[in-house]
């Protein structure tokens, strides 16, 4: 293999696919990068078996070929390299690839590229588009609310549920929800139920640019996302959703209405002054106020907020972070909560939209 | 400005109480107490009160110790008659026997022995009200502020065991210093019956010479590291190179050096023991078990005996520890934090078992099983779960809880319990003590 390109193109796509590189592998061949030629397009693949990224650009290939470099090396290397054409020249004997810029050169040793696994790629059964902001926004809104216990795999996952043109997204770590519709134009027909990592849809995220359409397809234990001129191919995980529609209150007793930054920022600061072992804030809602407070052996913190309100007055208590995970993410100026009780859940969703709510399950405080 | 208004003003001056009052003395000639702390430890403690409650066992070698048909009975605590005759704590029961034929062996009484400890620190307290109990024959006094009432620091530890000596009938030996470390080892250096002051300068000349081991919060692991590092008296410890302690001890290095040279910051805390910072319970089996199967149930019935324990208190905790001893009592001691705290067996239960999975061979036998629950918190906030699981299992510990205090410990029992692996409920039979 003999590839002329440069430093910028390289870099790039090197930083790109070596997310998907496993360090701790027991397979050395999966710490490597694999370079491939296809006419004259150079192809780089990582993959930890879980998630594979692959990721092309064209290049003038002098001679057609395959290797596979470590990632660790070329990561911090091309990082480095001089604003030049570089020269990467693979020799098949003896594994060795060297690389030219300018007068100089670096060799590095590779890996023997038939070691490395073939990423199977999904034969299409069922395919969609999405514009490449709107699923990063979905993705943003949902994935905060995954977890990480390792004996309930299907709560470390993102539930995609297509009906039609209909798609609602969901994630649960049994203590908070959050759910997500869109319409998809131009699908067909179909019913599709799959979880998706929340690894595999962090990676995405960094993996997406502007202005672009991902494609998605699915099989039966895979999902494979198109960028442009990157792929992303991860397993799904298996198992049963819970049925999370029958835990979402249909009713409430309490509604108010209040800017979200008003909420976030006063929720950030109580949670600096509550106990560190678990950062729990105090909600007092009544005439049109909702007081934050919490307290630690540090300190307290009492806050007012104006708010608009409906409904009974009532006291309940979140989890600090939990709470500002979805202020953050929430995308609105302003918002609604939604409250049943002081143990039930309550729900959180934008002003004017029916297309996003997220549960936050209460904590209940012991008298001291 | 009148000398009460200025010390007020001191007073309120300093944000730190302690060092308000220390101007004030120094500027107003309060008499400071030098070595303020003192440590009070009762000397063979158990014993002692079992010759105080019958004045017959005066004077005799009294023996306190389990059961000596128990193969695991051991000495609890001998008297310094005892002593004398070769028994040490520790000893199996049937060896103590063989040494000292006309010993009066006794069973251990607990409930006598919090009495005394408790009246032990009511007399402190007449002295100051910073008494730190440490164990249940130990205690810190901080008499910083009480030069004026009562005199110089020995002069109070001679009080103090005069008073303890009169009213409750038991000997200790009285450590002073100017910190609780210092204290500490004073106590140590005369038995029975002692009082000494170990202050500052008294270190090289009577602390440096001992063993390393005999150093205040050196055991035996420790001392096997330090040796590897010539480090074999608490002077070899106080000269060695920082940089090197701290490299290969971390924080316990820099303590490790700081209280070879006899310095100790530490607060004499009254309420150190009321912070519970872990509940457990282990027990010794009657024979050797092999396989997971019969020793996760040991573990289950340990982990509702430990989370009954834990509610009771009102607590809940993240750190699982899970104790293993095989037939040459080597032992290890594993533990995991839970993201959320719990009082439930089973959360418990299933980390104890990972644990055992990855660090305990399966074809290895067990003799000794210990679980404890770290990390405790009073009162902790509860998180809800969407789907109402940690209410209905909350919902089952308070039922099952309800009727073990309605009609006892052995009135509700998790299945296992009943199987031939199961170890409490036979025990409980036969003696009758939970």
């Amino acid at each position: 293999m003999k590839i002329l390109t440069n430093k910028e193109i390289l870099n790039n796509a090197v930083q790109l696919v070596q997310r998907a590189v496993s360090i701790k592998n027991p397979l050395p061949i999966l710490a490597g990068i694999k370079f491939e030629t296809r006419e004259n397009q150079v192809i780089l693949t990582a993959t930890d078996l879980d998630i594979g990224i692959r990721c092309s650009f064209p290049a003038e290939v002098i001679v057609q070929g395959t290797t596979v470099l470590p990632a660790k090396y070329i990561c911090e290397l091309f990082r480095r390299l001089p604003e030049l054409p570089i020269f990467i020249e693979a020799d098949a004997a003896t594994g060795s690839v060297t690389i030219q810029y300018g007068q100089s050169e670096t060799r590095i040793n590779g890996y023997p590229p038939e070691e490395f696994p073939e990423l199977p790629l999904p034969e299409g059964i069922n395919s969609f588009t999405l514009p490449g902001e709107l699923l990063k926004e979905i993705i943003r809104q949902v994935v905060f609310a995954t977890g990480n216990d390792e004996n309930r795999p299907v709560f470390m996952g993102v539930l995609f549920e297509i009906n039609g043109s209909e798609l609602q997204v969901v994630a649960t770590d049994t203590y908070r929800l959050a759910w997500r519709k869109v319409i998809i134009e131009n699908c067909e027909e179909t019913a599709i139920n799959l979880i998706i990592p929340g690894k595999t849809l962090n990676e995405l995220l960094k993996i997406i640019g502007i202005n672009e359409q991902i494609e998605v397809t699915v099989t039966k234990n895979q999902i494979l996302f198109v960028a442009g001129n990157v792929w992303l191919i991860s397993r799904l995980i298996e198992g049963n959703f819970p049925k999370y529609k029958q835990v979402i209150p249909q009713n409430h007793i309490l509604k108010v209405r209040l800017k979200t930054r008003d909420l976030l920022d006063a929720t950030e600061r109580a949670s600096l002054l509550a106990q560190v072992k678990s950062p729990v804030i105090k909600l007092n809602i009544s005439e049109n106020k909702i007081i934050v407070s919490s307290y630690s052996e540090a300190g307290r913190v009492h806050e007012e907020l104006d708010v608009y309100q409906e409904g009974e007055t009532l006291q309940i208590a979140f989890n600090a972070q939990y709470l500002g995970d979805v202020l953050k993410v929430i995308g609105s100026e302003e918002i609604i909560i939604e409250l049943t009780g002081p143990l039930s859940p309550g729900i959180i969703k934008p002003v004017g939209d029916n297309e996003y709510l997220s549960l936050l399950l209460p904590v209940r405080l012991r008298e001291e | 400005m009148t000398e009460n208004a200025l010390l007020t003003f001191i007073y309120h001056f300093t944000a730190n109480m302690r060092s308000g009052y220390n101007i004030a003395k120094q500027m107003f000639g309060v008499m400071l107490v030098r070595c303020p702390i003192l440590l009070a430890d009762m000397n063979a403690f158990y014993a002692s009160v079992h010759q105080a409650m019958d004045p017959r066992l005066k004077g005799k070698p009294v023996i306190v110790g389990g059961d000596p048909a128990k193969r695991h009975g051991i000495v609890l605590a001998a008297s310094y008659e005892a002593k004398a005759w070769g028994i040490k704590t520790g000893m199996a029961v049937g060896e103590a026997r063989d040494l000292c034929p006309e010993g009066i062996f006794l069973k251990p009484a607990y409930s006598h022995y919090v009495d005394f400890s408790t009246r032990i620190v009511r007399i402190m307290k007449d002295f100051s009200p910073l008494v730190e109990p440490f164990s249940i024959d130990e205690a810190f006094l901080d008499v910083s502020g009480c030069g004026n009432l009562f005199g110089s620091s020995p002069e109070i530890a001679l009080q103090l065991k005069n008073r303890i000596k009169d009213e409750v009938g038991v000997l200790c030996s009285v450590g002073v210093g100017p910190n609780k470390l210092l204290a500490k080892m004073a106590a140590g250096m005369q038995k029975p019956d002692g009082l000494t002051v170990l202050d500052l300068p008294d270190v090289p000349a009577k602390m440096w010479p001992l063993p390393v081991r005999e150093l205040f919060g050196v055991g035996s692991r420790l001392e096997k590291r330090l040796r590897d590092l010539n480090i074999r008296t608490i002077g070899d410890l106080a000269a060695y190179p920082l940089p090197v302690l701290q490299k290969r001890f971390g924080l316990v290095g820099h303590v490790l050096h700081l209280s070879a040279n006899g310095l100790d910051y530490s607060p004499v805390d009254p309420r150190s023991l009321e912070r519970v910072k872990s509940i457990g319970h282990q027990i010794t089996l009657s024979r050797d078990y092999y396989g997971y199967d019969v020793i996760e149930v040991v573990i289950l019935e340990l982990c509702e005996i430990v989370c009954r324990r834990v509610r009771l208190g009102g607590y809940s905790g993240r750190t699982v520890n899970l104790t293993l001893k095989d037939v040459e009592f080597l032992w290890i001691s594993r533990a995991r934090t839970l993201p959320q705290p719990t009082a439930c067996a089973v959360d418990v239960y299933r980390v104890a078992v990972e644990l055992l999975h990855r660090h305990w061979p399966s074809w290895k036998p067990v003799r000794m099983i210990g679980v404890s629950l770290g990390g405790l918190v009073k009162n902790a906030p509860e998180q809800m779960d969407l789907f109402g699981e940690k209410e209905r299992t909350r919902r089952l510990h308070a039922a099952c809880d309800w009727i073990k205090d309605r009609f006892g410990e052995q009135s509700i029992l998790r299945a296992v319990s009943l199987t031939p692996a199961g170890v409490f409920r036979d025990r409980k039979g036969e003696n009758g003590h939970g």
